[in-house]
Order: C-alpha cells, then structure tokens, then sequence
C-alpha cells in the first residue's frame, strides 16, 4: 500500500539485513556468554570491549544509510558498492568500516569464549567430549564431567564464528584498500566466496547460539527431567561444527564458473546439516517435553515454538539447498521465506523465550492464560501470514530484492502486511506484558526464587 | 647442553627469518606475480609466526587462565595491521625500492611473531590459533586480492 521510492527500498533493505543479524546476533553473544561465564573464568571488560566495537560498528553503519543512503545490500557484493554508485563515496566507506568493526568485536568474542571453553574443559579433546564420546569407560574411571550441552555450543560459535571473521577481515580489507585506491583490482568470484562465507556464517550461527538458551532454560519447566550431554549430542556437535563452515557452498549453485565440486560440498553439507539439529535438539526438545507435566508459560512457549520455526525454516532451507530446485527458487522470495522463519519463529523466539524465563524466575509471576493466548496467538498467526505470503511468492518466482514487484507481488505483499501489522501488535503485547513481570520482580523481595516457585495463573 | 643446542638453534631460526625478510636487498627485484608474492608473503608470515612461538618461554605456566585482555587484543589487530600493510597497490612502488620492500617485510615478520606471541601470552596454545588465523587470511588473499584470476 506504501509507495517507496527505490533508493530509499534499497536503503532500508540494507539497514534492515545488516541491523537484524547484528542484533539477533548480540542477543546470543551476551546471552551465551553469560551461560559459559557460569561453568568458565571469562573476563567482562573482554565482552564489553568486544560490544563496544560492535557497538561502534552498528553506528558507522546507520550512518552509512542515514545520512549517506547507502544501498547496496548488506552483502555489500563486490563490484557493487563501487559501481553504479548514487550515494556519496564516504558512505561506501562508513559501511565497510561498520562491518569491519563488528566483525572485529565478534572476533574477539570468539577468542575469548574459544580460551574460555579450552582453559575450563582441558584443552580442545575436553572441549569437545572427545573422550567422552571414543573411551566412555575410560572417561567414566577419570572422573571427569563432559561439557554441558551449552557449552558445545559455544564451541561451534567460537571455531566457526573466527573462521567466519577470518573471512569477513580479509574481504573487508581488501575492499577497504579498494575504497582508497579505486585502481586496485579485486576478484569478483573470490570476494563473493569470501563475502558469503562470511555472511552464512555469522547468520547460521545465531541459531546455533541461541539454542543454548533451550538447552539451559527447557528442562526448568520439566519437572525432574534435564537435557544432560550424551555422546550422540556430543557428537551431533562435531557434525554442526563441520556443517555450519562447509554449508554457505549452497550459494555458489547458481555461478557456473565455480568448481563442481564446490557445488558438491554444498549439497551435500546443507542436507547433513538438518541431521544433528532434528534428530538431537528438536527431537530431543520434543521427548524433553512429551508426558513432562509441562508448565506452559510464555517461556517454555517460546521455547517450544522457536523450535518449530527451526524444523519448518529448515525444510524450506533444505528444499533451496536442492540444485534443480534451487534453479526454480534461487533469488526469489522464497529464500527469505525460509530465513525470516529460521530467525523471526526460531532465534527471536529462543530469545524472547529467555527473557521470559529470567523475568518469571525473578518476579515468581507468570502471565495470565488470556494474555499468554493474546501473545502466542498474534505473534504465531501474524509470522505465518507473513512468511507464507513469502513462500506463496516465492514458489511463483517473485523475486527477491525488487522495490517493485510484478504480480502477483503487491497482492501476496498485502497479505504479508497484514501479517506484520498482526505480528507488531504481538510484539507490543509481548513488551507489555514484560514490563509488568520486570515491574512485580523489583517489588518481589527475593531474587532468583526458582522456577518451581512461579504462580502459573490458569 | 641440549639447552644451549636450543638456544642456538632458536638464533639460526631468527637469523634466517631476517635473512629471508631481507632478501629483496640480497637479490633485488624479483618479477612474480601478484599472487605469486602473496604466497612469498605467507611463508614470511610462517617464519615469524615461528619467532613468536620461540619468544615465548618453554616452561612458563600454563593452563591456569588466561591473561591480560591487551595480549588478546594485539593477536586480534596484528593480523589486520598486516592485511592493510600489504596492500597490493604498493607493491609497484615497493618493488624497486629494494630497502623499504625489506624494511616492509622485516615488519611483516615483527607483526606475525608478535600475533603467535600475544596468543600464547593470553593463552599457552592459543598462539596456534591467532597464528593459523593469520596465516590462512595471508593465504585466502592469493587468489583475489590485487588481482583478477578469472
């Protein structure tokens, strides 16, 4: 219904892509940090260093795109912040310098969660329950604990997150030193690699991060059942850990000058992907809770939903990951489709899952059953109107990344309008409804009362 | 005995490190691609990952935690410094001025040792990891940067 003209679509798209992975993405690295600082010695002024940078990085950015307009995507794809170019030249840089400023603090969140994990666990085979999963009797007789599920989670974030940064620095700077000197030459084909290496990852790994929060916060309304490590999570782990790193070959499908093999790797890592995460922690959520005697509050809700989003993300994912249908989806509306439901049902909701958890467990309140039916029932009605008016496009052909769709694109954009309309009002409930509980837990006297002690009105 | 073999050994290592940093004053201009000499950069960028490696001492604790955040900082921001140093549009001008492209070199070397050194300062072992990382951006830049392979 809006009439945007294309520079400013382009804009907004830019800070849009760049803005939400940034942010869902802090979400996992405070709340991640926080888990493994209870098991490991982390030192704080290294994660406020690390949020500082990103913190600056996010600034640089937005000034980029207000005042600067810039519009070239958050993949910034080389040649294309360069040429064409209608936004001013500083803007150009104030992006790239943003990025390379987040990737930095991410960077050093790693290295420091990575010591962190090596120091706590005894070096990389207690990292990663190498005993524990190869010499279990030997493992059992030395009286040593395995890491908890979180832990290998913050694992695959740490390894993968630094080969991710590693990717993201070389790129940035090599695009940093074309932005000073325009005549240096630059691959296109090896800064899309790089540029996408990047990008997949750090977006995959949001998911990854914030599944900790399932991890930890699920069994709390389980009662007598917790999500212990076994060796088939242990090693579901090290299948993520190669996984995640070898997955963002998918995105070469389509450039036929890239090696077969590459699109090989890709097909065949994006399939076995889906394996540690449905067999393990949607199948293993799911058993968690069948006959649990569950306490549904938003939290566990939350929890359990964000779950869902991740399976039904995942087979649309899996789905774009199939060549000859890649052909058919590739760059149309279909691919953020699949994204939005990963982050939007999936991370936003492990997020708001936890924030929930921390503001029952400190008021001792619960949120009413009328209101717990408001929130779930916009939030969950108004994401799956919007992301199946995607799927809809998207499985038309609509492309993606259009200011102007031809139709039957501003009809199925209508639709996903009113999706988000409903899916905002969800979101304020939601923020309502978490001002009251942070409200009643400062008047509550005691902190961290326990979950068992939350009153669940019905 | 084996520890002044050691010691000497160490000094033979850093002497050939500088001698392979200096060798644009040895041998003078050497006409290799742009690819080609991000290679020579990378196995320099060994070398002084390896001095870094050397410099730390061998029966220092270990284990017990990490260090200060700067070591954590400086392995993260030398590699960068190294990245931006490099950059291909120099080259041209670095190539026929024998002393700066050693001069440039020997603080490759500097940057790469202290990069190892500043990880295994924060924590034994994680030199490996901040020096890999260095070393596999050194490697990733052959094939794109300052230079169009396809």
């Amino acid at each position: 219904w809006l009439s945007l003209k294309p520079g400013l679509f382009y804009a907004l798209m830019t800070l849009h892509g760049a803005g939400m992975i940034t942010a869902v993405v802090l979400c996992g690295m405070g709340g991640l940090w926080y888990l493994i600082r209870r098991e490991a010695e982390l030192d704080a002024r290294i994660a406020v260093w690390a949020w500082a940078l990103i913190a600056a990085g996010v600034v640089a950015v937005l000034l980029s795109v207000f005042p600067g307009q810039f519009a070239a995507g958050w993949t910034f794809l080389y040649p294309l912040p360069f040429v064409g170019a209608y936004w001013p030249n500083w803007a150009t840089g104030a992006f790239l310098i943003g990025v390379a400023l987040i990737t930095a603090g991410w960077s050093l969140w790693c290295l420091q969660l990575l010591a962190g994990l090596l120091v706590r666990y005894g070096g990389w085979r207690g990292a990663l329950a190498w005993d524990y999963v190869l010499h279990p009797m030997r493992f059992a007789a030395s009286g040593r604990e395995a890491p908890p599920p979180q832990a290998f989670a913050a694992l695959v974030a740490a390894v993968d997150g630094l080969l991710a940064g590693v990717a993201g620095m070389v790129v940035g700077v090599a695009l940093l030193a074309h932005w000073v000197t325009p005549s240096l030459p630059i691959d296109p084909l090896w800064a899309k690699n790089l540029t996408y290496f990047f990008g997949h990852t750090f977006a995959n790994l949001a998911i990854y991060m914030t599944v900790a929060f399932v991890y930890v916060g699920l069994p709390r309304y389980t009662p007598g059942r917790e999500w212990h490590t076994s060796r088939v999570l242990a090693a579901a782990w090290w299948g993520t850990l190669l996984f995640v790193g070898t997955a963002f070959f998918h995105h070469l499908y389509m450039d036929f000058v890239q090696p077969e093999s590459f699109q090989v790797a890709g097909e065949i890592a994006s399939y076995l992907s889906a394996v540690p995460t449905a067999v393990v922690t949607i199948y293993g959520g799911a058993l968690l809770i069948y006959r649990s005697g569950m306490r549904w509050t938003l939290a566990p809700i939350f929890m359990y939903a964000g779950l869902v989003g991740w399976l039904i993300g995942g087979v649309g994912a899996l789905l774009d990951a199939t060549v000859p249908i890649n052909s058919q989806l590739h760059n149309t509306l279909w691919v953020p489709a699949h994204f939005h439901t990963y982050l939007l049902d999936g991370v936003v909701s492990f997020i708001l899952g936890w924030v929930f958890l921390l503001l029952e467990e400190r008021s001792g309140k619960a949120t009413p059953l009328g209101s717990r039916w408001a929130v779930s029932l916009t939030i969950f009605a108004g994401s799956a109107l919007l992301l199946g008016s995607w799927f809809v496009s998207g499985a038309d052909s609509l492309p993606r990344r259009y200011a102007t769709l031809p139709p039957p694109g501003p009809e199925l954009s209508q639709w996903a309008s009113i999706g988000l309309i409903i899916l905002i009002a969800g979101y304020l409930f939601c923020g309502l409804e978490a001002a009251r509980l942070a409200m009643a837990a400062r008047r509550t006297p005691q902190r961290n009362i326990g979950i068992q002690s939350v009153e669940v009105p019905s | 005995m084996i520890l002044r073999n050691l010691s000497a050994t160490r000094w033979a290592l850093v002497a050939l490190v500088l001698a392979a940093g200096g060798l644009p004053l040895i041998l003078g201009p050497d006409p290799v691609t742009v690819p080609e000499h991000h290679l020579q950069h990378a196995l320099l960028l060994i070398g002084g990952g390896a001095v870094g490696f050397l410099a730390y001492p061998p029966h220092s604790r270990s284990g017990a935690g990490c260090g200060s955040v700067g070591w954590l900082a400086i392995g993260l921001f030398a590699p960068l410094m190294i990245m931006f140093q490099m950059n291909p549009a120099t080259y041209a001008y670095i190539e026929i001025h024998e002393a700066v492209h050693t001069f440039d070199h020997l603080i490759m070397e500097a940057l790469a040792a202290l990069t190892t050194y500043a990880g295994q300062r924060y924590l034994r072992g994680l030199g490996w990891v901040t020096g890999a990382a260095l070393e596999l951006m050194a490697l990733l830049a052959v094939w794109g940067y300052g230079v169009v392979i396809g």
